[in-house]
């Protein structure tokens, strides 16, 4: 299945690489959590994902075709 | 001919009545840019060490900087800075509203107030007018009754800014309100101005502000702001503001909770940003040019009293609430609204608060002393407290003095759970599991405070149990974020949105004339930030290392549960990172700058002044 995962707000800067995009193949579902972990990050650093337009937690099932987006923390006044 | 300036400084003796104008300095301007950069240079000019906080020999400067009130996104932010009650050091603090663009369009960049006023006063302007006015009539009100009143009697077209009973009474934590909800809460300014029997600023300005390429200058400002409402994060930014935090701090172990005891509160959605949404909001709200805009305005009930304040932000949240195990959003929006009528910085009586109930419940007060119960969770114990401290009331009159001088006073080890840095209260990150928010705090240069340098997502990118790389991480955000404050502007857009910061390097010279790089806008808010220093080790007596420290419970008590349990700093982690700390800085073992870096920075003077 097709995953595309974005990341907003000031954390794209410190992912691998300093992107923010991917692009993705999954041969079986996956948790939010485990796709954070397959593109090098920690599922700690986001405070909100959202999956096709729904906010969704973080032990959510991506099952088929999806475009997830990964939210940063608001960074403190 | 500045550009982006309103060309002349407002300096007012209060002890004399006199008011003088005199020109900004072009190389005043070029040196130090604006807002903090003028703050910071001022006071180290003219406030010397043996001055106390509350003497006429100190001084308050406001100041807007060279972007404020320009057509951009978020362009209203000003300094206020002093010789801080609350530290005996450099203290500054930064708000928003729409005083920064009021006094540079009436002609002015800064405001020094120098003496101290007989009676009570205001400070009028209406762009030439400067007036020293009687302010009798206003003194013992409220911040939200003084700033009804002046408007009533002014003109709605005016700006206010007020102190609360808090800063008459020189409470130590005393904050400056505005606008109804924003403050400018850290470090003690609101307790300068009460010592200077200054109640209020009213300001109304109508000049317009010389740009050296204003079509092109507007061409950036109509592109930055079509870039905000393009961007994503602005949908996931503005409905909750700060307050959308508090789930995510939680879930990191990091949230204050019964005065920083431990770093996870089991109520926290109960007063998060949804809450405030769903059960108290009655409106978004702005300051000067804001297009996102984060405040919440709203409207709570507490014991059949019914009230309105703005927020709660996320920093009320955590020290009124969590801090407080207060878990009912109406109850710290009740606090919040105390704070704020009364004059306090909601952080700093958070803290001071949450002190005296462990104090109580450890049996160091006693209901005798106190003249209540005190508890946990218990918004009558807040409330109680809040007003004591604001009014010196009983047990406020040790409260007000801050919780470092309250410990001291206090005895019994009580300052083993006195959490601050410096003096000045612990904000809203616990930071026992981020070494790298631990040395923000522990580096900042008003004390205890996070806005110098947001670390904690840099801690769990690279790892809670990594050393390498947070010093040098920290010192850009030092020198990154407080540059919006040299700049007079907000920095929301860059921190929030991740607005491009080529944008505000594309902006500078196309408002000044001047063709700073971004790189040597940063240098200049590393001198700024290096001259901070060196007015801390002038006017603080032993400064140095031992005083860039975490409070004493981070590294007796390990965090007793949460996602951070068992948790604490060492002494070999904290030594580790300031080792490092200095180094990068080019300040010596006890922190103090070198010699080379202050003449790196083109401050060779301060290097003089500091070795005799």
């Amino acid at each position: 299945m097709q995953v595309k995962v974005t990341v907003r707000g000031h954390v794209a800067e410190l992912m691998p690489g300093g992107r923010s995009i991917w692009h993705l193949e999954l041969v079986e579902p996956k948790t939010i959590r485990e796709i954070v972990q397959e593109i090098g990050s920690n599922p700690l650093l986001f405070s909100v994902v959202f999956v096709n337009g729904k906010k969704v937690d973080k032990d959510y099932l991506v099952s088929s075709d999806a475009e997830v987006v990964l939210v940063s923390p608001t960074a403190g006044g | 001919m500045l550009y982006g300036y309103g060309g002349t400084i407002l300096r007012i003796d209060l002890s004399s009545g006199s008011v003088k104008k005199e020109p900004t300095p072009e190389k005043l301007a070029k040196e130090w840019l604006g807002g903090r950069g003028f703050v910071s240079k001022i006071l180290f000019d003219e406030v010397l060490p043996e001055v106390e906080p509350f003497s006429a020999e100190n001084k308050v400067v406001i100041a807007s900087g060279p972007l404020s009130g320009m057509f951009m996104p978020s362009s209203g932010k000003i300094e206020m800075g002093t010789k801080s009650p609350a530290t005996g050091g450099y203290g500054d603090s930064n708000m928003g509203g729409h005083l920064a663009q009021e006094l540079k369009y009436a002609g002015y960049d800064a405001i020094i107030l120098e003496g101290v006023s007989e009676k009570p006063v205001y400070i009028y302007i209406d762009d030439d007018t400067v007036q020293i006015r009687d302010a009798s009539k206003y003194w013992g009100m409220g911040s939200f009754e003084a700033e009804k009143t002046m408007l009533d009697d002014l003109g709605e077209d005016f700006r206010v800014a007020t102190i609360g009973p808090a800063g008459e009474n020189m409470v130590r934590f005393a904050c400056i309100n505005h606008d109804f909800g924003r403050q400018a809460g850290r470090t003690g300014v609101g307790a300068v101005w009460g010592h200077k029997k200054v109640k209020a600023l009213a300001m109304r300005g109508s000049k317009a502000i010389k740009v050296a390429e204003p079509i092109k200058a507007y061409e950036k400002g109509k592109e930055m702001y079509q870039e905000v409402f393009k961007n994503p994060a602005f949908i996931d930014w503005t409905p909750e503001g700060t307050a959308g935090v508090t789930n995510w701090i939680n879930e990191a172990g990091a949230f204050p909770t019964k005065n920083f005891s431990t770093s996870y509160f089991a109520d926290h959605e109960q007063i998060n940003g949804a809450a405030i949404r769903n059960e108290i909001l009655v409106t978004d709200k702005g300051c000067f040019a804001c297009p996102i805009p984060c405040g919440k305005y709203s409207k709570g009930k507490v014991k059949d009293k019914e009230f309105h304040v703005e927020g709660p932000e996320y920093e009320a949240i955590s020290l009124l609430g969590g801090n407080l195990a207060l878990g009912n959003i109406h109850e710290v929006a009740y606090a919040n609204y105390l704070c704020d009528d009364l004059g306090l910085d909601t952080i700093s009586a958070g803290a001071v608060a949450s002190w005296a109930i462990e104090a109580y419940e450890k049996g160091i007060l006693t209901k005798e002393e106190v003249g209540m119960d005190l508890n946990w969770g218990d918004i009558d114990s807040a409330e109680f407290l809040i007003k004591a401290m604001a009014k010196r009331e009983g047990i406020g009159e040790i409260l007000a003095e801050g919780v470092k001088i309250a410990a001291e006073k206090v005895g019994q080890d009580s300052d083993k759970f006195a959490i601050h840095t410096k003096g000045l209260e612990w904000s809203g990150y616990e930071s026992r599991n981020a070494p790298a928010m631990a040395l923000a705090y522990m580096t900042a240069d008003i004390g205890a405070h996070h806005n110098r340098a947001w670390a904690i997502t840099y801690d769990i990118a690279v790892g809670f149990d990594v050393i390498e790389g947070k010093a040098e991480k920290v010192i850009e955000l030092q020198h990154v974020r407080p540059l919006f404050d040299t700049l007079g502007i907000c920095r929301f857009p860059w921190v929030e949105l991740s607005f491009d910061l080529k944008h505000y390097e594309d902006l500078f010279p196309l408002v000044t004339g001047w063709d700073y790089s971004w790189d040597e806008l940063l240098k200049i808010s590393e001198k700024i930030y290096n001259l901070n220093r060196a007015f801390n080790y002038r006017h603080i007596p032993g400064f140095g290392r031992d005083m860039d420290n975490v409070p004493k419970k981070f590294m007796e008590e390990v965090i007793p549960d949460g996602p951070s349990e068992g948790k604490k700093i060492t002494p070999e982690l904290r030594d580790a990172l300031l080792d490092r700390y200095y180094a990068v800085r080019g300040w010596d073992n006890n922190g103090r700058p070198t010699r080379e870096k202050l003449t790196e920075l083109g401050i060779p003077e301060v290097a003089d002044i500091l070795e005799v």
